[in-house]
């Protein structure tokens, strides 16, 4: 090491008097050094300032140097220099800086490459199409299958990516058949697509992406289509057992300026065009004959001042005299767009919508306004009506007002009023918003919410005469009021929270205040006589401190309750985070602790829980050709003592998490681990739970890419459905459950070479008493792929076991052929018709057990052909 | 295929001026790195374009090339084909950090235009938000420049304040940034530092025609009308010359 020399010039004996911290800095040739680097840290260690020399190696900091805690001079090819502010007594002064000693090469080369096979565009992945089709694909919902990440419902044909939901699926960008996409995927022959994009913050309404920001994800189709018109579709016969007869046909027709779809089928079996989503809901009626007519248009006219029209009209009829229309009229010019959607679906839900949007040229002004109108029965009907408001750049003004009318006996009346004042340029905040609820009738309710916030404070806290918070503090106040009024029920809740921010100190103050009145018997109107009430009223308090790399945080929290039942109540939360390195310890200890009198008796309880975790970051040798990671491993130990109870529970993760989706990182070394081993003494129950995946990218490899987060939440949260859909490489759920009753759950999943291998679902419930044992079983296995052709699928088995007897219910079997390199599948369907979907098997009268149930199981059974063109 | 398109077809084989002239400052004096990044942008609202780009940096200056290359690219969007205008010398943003000033040389169509102005002075607001970037721990800042706000993603491991296009400012080498409306999106691609040895001449040229910036920024709208001229002129009848989407990356003047 170079020697470094610090030359120290006071410009004036009164360094504290200085107003501005400034410089010059030289190499070890007495040259002025530019484009030096000055970094100035708080004393929280945060970036407070950043400023750098100019051709002649001089700098000046605007930061008062009483809130600098030191300076970092970084030059690339010389060493960082630190200098401790503490140490100085002047504020102008000279550095030389010295050569690094380290390699000159020290900035290793890394080489990201690129995005071949598919490029990302932040918020949409696209896949060329060539690079998802083999011989077996011969449907849209075929290729879509093929994208890592994608899994469809075998059952209603509904496409999920990454567990999310896909809304919709537009060609060329428009939206043909709503959220019944299945229509196209399931009909449409693959080879109209040249790409298919991945749109994650879908929002079908461009405009209204300056208002909101959408969760969904959506897919489009691009196609070639303003070439050459495309043609296609697919047209299904057959027939069989008990007159049973299915037909039916689709044709897409796109154009330079149209696009349309015209499905159309008719059957007996209860199957509509809308995908089976529909047919199980309203399959619950033997026989049903259906007849949909479904067409749906999109046209652009193209002029010299490029408006773009577009009208979507859909129209499905039916015996039943369930149709839906739906209008979509939309008009584009240069600086301003204008929509009008209108929806109507009767029977079942008949509503009118309305949007009028008037944009101006971005985000000058704009002016949205949706009106709706619901019909649930004919005696129902609602009005609601929002307005967005965009005035400026500066404010929004947002109104929303809904009204309802239930029924004939209860009229509600739904006000929502929201007002958004929103400065976006200035730094201060003023939020209002207010929601009034109110339902007038027998049972009537008033809910009201108010928020307020606002983020300036001028005023300083002060301690002990000395000044908690520097005047960057930054401050913030909610108020949050909501009020639940009804005939039996006033439910009132006040909270209010503080929040100052200092340049090293964090504090937060909170109360919330309820009062809770309920009365339990019914028809009495006098409020005087409520059974249950009581008050509660909290107080949370939180501190946190930064000292160097080291973080206290400490808190208090307390609760008293009052009223019909006395608790005393209160928390306290002790926690220590530090941070070496990469690595970030966080030590948590709750210390509970309740009092609770009841009838003139009491119950102490308390627990004492510990937790550990550690987060390490790491990053791989850039020869991986990672983005970047992130792993986590954490620990947790919780043990609680109650009385006559003990809890027990150790919980391990280790996760490996790719911050980017962006698949430059290699197969090998992408996995997830996850484990969870709860143990509840309590109910005695025992949960397993272990997983493994791999994830991939591009479309050579044979696992699906599943977000970890996903899975890391849903462990914990032992959601049942969680591993139906998502299994990887491999998952197996084990639960065992005794007490009283007892049931068993058994999940599997394999997934090989990205298609579903098997998905299976077997449940089991089983109960005893002192007489009788009976159990019952569910599985339902989705898809098994008997050869490449050849495709079975089962659902809805009901097994039934008991002592008088066992039974099987045998649900719908579904069998397709497809041959290879041909579009033709040939379709097999054993439908099961029964009035009674839900089975109330047994029934218990004394020590006997009867069933109640008659079954009556008209079998029926169709062959049917399908060719996709 | 759009009329246009057809007329931008014949006139991108017009040839353009090469003049040979004297170029005073030379990057690759005491070049200490050199920096790629590739970029996607979307300047005429049809799709998202990758094209690659280099940062050649010493200690006073920085040269940003990109869209060089030898033949232009057709890009298929939705609306239909268009254009991915490339210039065998590429279009250059010379930033002199010791005169603080810029100069831009970029082709517009047919003609290459250059411009000066001083050098842009972002108003970077930083985050708390961390990640990594190519084994680089990045932070972000935002920021709002001639109409779009930006997210920035820089390396204090890397003491470099510069970046790509004329991005500068941070502390540290931005590895990436793009605009809020995913427009323009500029991401790492390759760090040499030092630079290894390469022999390409590394300039900046000053050919083209000059306009002030504010003219500069709008030189699509004059190339339009000047093509149309010209055209009229040759033909001697009227032909319609459609102007495309615009969406550059400057909006507005400030």
């Amino acid at each position: 090491m170079r020697f470094i020399l610090l030359l120290l010039m006071a410009m004036n004996g009164l360094g504290s008097f200085a107003q501005s911290i400034s410089g010059k800095v030289y190499d070890h040739d007495n040259q002025p050094l530019s484009s030096v680097i000055i970094k100035l840290y708080g004393v929280d260690n945060q970036l407070k300032e950043f400023t750098q020399t100019d051709i002649d190696g001089n700098f000046t900091a605007k930061s008062s140097p009483k809130d600098v805690h030191y300076l970092v001079l970084s030059k690339l090819g010389f060493d960082d220099f630190r200098i401790d502010f503490e140490s100085l007594t002047a504020f102008t002064f000279s550095v030389q800086l010295s050569p690094t000693e380290k390699p000159v090469t020290y900035l290793e080369e890394v080489v990201v490459k690129a995005p071949e096979r598919l490029y990302n565009s932040l918020d949409t992945l696209t896949y060329k199409a060539d690079s998802l089709r083999n011989q077996n694909v011969t449907t849209v919902e075929d290729l879509i299958s093929r994208i890592p990440g994608v899994s469809i419902d075998i059952n209603t044909g509904r496409i999920s990516y990454q567990n999310k939901p896909i809304s919709t699926i537009l060609i060329d960008g428009d939206n043909l058949t709503g959220n019944n996409y299945q229509i196209f995927s399931k009909n449409i022959s693959e080879k109209i697509a040249q790409e298919v994009q991945l749109i994650d913050g879908f929002e079908e309404n461009s405009f209204l992406k300056q208002f909101k920001r959408s969760d969904a994800i959506a897919l489009n189709i691009k196609t070639n289509s303003e070439e050459k018109g495309i043609y296609s579709g697919s047209i299904s016969a057959g027939g069989g057992y008990q007159d049973r007869y299915v037909g039916s046909g689709n044709l897409l027709f796109l154009s330079e300026t149209s696009k349309n779809l015209l499905t159309s089928t008719t059957n007996n079996l209860g199957d509509f065009s809308f995908g089976q989503q529909f047919a199980l809901e309203q399959t619950t009626v033997n026989d049903r004959h259906v007849k949909s007519l479904f067409y749906n248009v999109s046209r652009d006219f193209l002029s010299k001042i490029n408006p773009v029209l577009s009208m979507n009209y859909n129209q499905n009829l039916s015996e039943n005299e369930e149709f839906f229309v739906s209008d979509n009229l939309q008009f584009k010019s240069g600086k301003s767009e204008f929509l009008l959607n209108s929806f109507l679906y009767k029977d079942v839900l008949s509503q009118n919508k309305a949007d009028f949007f008037l944009i101006k040229n971005g985000t000058e002004q704009t002016l949205f306004v949706n009106t709706k109108e619901e019909e649930s029965t004919p005696s129902n009907w609602g009005l609601s009506l929002n307005h967005n408001f965009k005035l400026s750049d500066k404010f929004r003004l947002e109104n929303q007002l809904l009204f309802n009318r239930k029924s004939f006996d209860e009229i509600s009346l739904l006000n929502l009023n929201e007002t958004v004042f929103e400065n976006e340029l200035g730094e201060n905040d003023l939020f209002i918003k207010s929601d009034i609820f109110i339902k007038p009738s027998s049972k009537y309710l008033i809910y009201s919410y108010n928020s307020f916030k606002h983020s300036e404070l001028t005023d300083v806290f002060t301690l002990a005469g000395e000044s908690i918070f520097t005047p960057e503090t930054v401050g913030e106040i909610n108020f949050f009021e909501q009020e639940y009024f009804s005939k039996n029920t006033h439910f009132n809740n006040t909270s209010g929270v503080i929040q100052r921010k200092g340049s090293h100190d964090i504090f937060e103050f909170a109360t919330q205040f309820d009062y809770h009145n309920t009365d339990n018997i019914a028809n009495n109107t006098s409020r005087s006589d409520f059974k249950n009430k009581f008050y509660n009223f909290s107080i949370v308090g939180k501190w946190t401190k930064v000292v160097g790399t080291r973080i206290f945080e400490a808190g208090l929290k307390n609760t008293f309750l009052t009223g019909n039942n006395l608790q005393n109540k209160f928390v306290v939360l002790p926690n220590l985070r530090y941070k070496w390195k990469n690595i970030y310890t966080n030590f948590d200890a709750h210390l509970y602790r309740e009092l609770v009198f009841v009838d003139n008796k009491y119950w102490i309880n308390g627990s004492i829980s510990t937790g550990f975790q550690s987060f390490i970051n790491s990053s791989l040798p850039s020869s991986k050709q990672f983005f970047s990671t992130a792993n986590v491993f954490k620990t947790s130990l919780n043990h609680s003592l109650k009385s006559g109870s003990v809890d027990l529970g150790i919980q391990f993760q280790a996760s490996y998490t790719p911050l980017n989706f962006i698949p430059v990182f290699s197969a090998e070394d992408n996995f997830f681990v996850s484990g969870v081993l709860p143990f509840d003494a309590d109910d005695y129950s025992v949960s397993t739970s272990f997983e493994i995946s791999k994830y991939v990218s591009g479309l050579t490899q044979n696992f699906r890419i599943v977000p970890s987060h996903a899975y890391s939440k849903t462990i914990y949260a032992s959601n049942e459905d969680v591993f139906r859909n998502e299994s990887n490489v491999f998952s197996i759920r084990f639960e065992t459950k005794t007490a009283y009753d007892g049931w068993f759950n058994f999940f599997t999943g394999f997934t090989f070479k990205n298609q579903v291998f098997s998905d299976s679902n077997i449940q089991m419930n089983e109960v005893t008493n002192s007489s009788n044992h009976f159990s019952s079983g569910f599985f339902n296995l989705n898809l098994i792929p008997i050869t490449n052709k050849l495709k079975v699928q089962i659902q809805n088995n009901l097994y039934d076991f008991n002592t008088g007897g066992t039974y099987f219910y045998l649900g719908d079997i579904q069998a397709t052929y497809k041959p290879e390199k041909f579009p033709l599948e040939i379709q097999f369907k054993l439908k099961n018709f029964t009035d009674e979907r839900r089975f109330s098997l047994f029934s218990e009268n004394a020590s006997t057990i009867s069933r109640n149930s008659t079954f009556v199981r008209p079998l029926s059974a169709v062959l049917s052909l399908k060719y996709v063109f | 295929m759009n009329r246009f398109l057809s007329v931008l077809s014949l006139l991108m084989f017009w040839g353009y001026p090469t003049h040979s002239q004297n170029y005073p400052k030379k990057v690759e004096d005491k070049l200490i790195g050199k920096v790629s990044y590739v970029i996607y942008s979307n300047p005429r609202k049809c799709t998202l374009t990758d094209t690659t780009a280099v940062l050649y940096l010493n200690p006073t200056h920085s040269l940003f090339v990109y869209a060089k290359g030898d033949d232009h690219r057709m890009v298929t969007c939705d609306k239909g084909e268009d254009v991915m205008l490339l210039e065998a010398n590429g279009n250059m943003v010379l930033k002199n950090f010791a005169s603080d000033t810029l100069k831009i040389r970029e082709l517009v169509l047919t003609t290459v235009y250059r411009s000066y102005e001083a050098l842009p002075k972002f108003n970077w607001t930083l985050g708390n938000k961390e990640k990594t970037i190519a084994n680089y721990k990045v932070k972000n800042a935002t920021t709002r420049f001639r109409g779009r706000s930006y997210e920035a993603w820089f390396s204090e491991e890397i003491p470099i304040s510069d970046g790509p296009w004329k991005f500068n400012g941070l502390p540290g080498l931005i590895l990436e940034v793009y605009d809020t409306d995913k427009d323009y999106f500029f991401t790492i691609k390759n760090i040499e530092i030092p630079a290894n040895p390469f022999s390409e001449e590394v300039k900046f040229r000053e050919d083209g025609q000059f306009l002030p910036i504010q003219k500069f920024l709008i030189a699509d709208h004059i190339e339009y009308e000047k093509i149309k001229k010209e055209s009229q002129a040759a033909s001697n009848i009227e032909i319609e010359v459609k102007v495309p989407p615009r969406n550059p990356i400057e909006l507005t003047e400030n």
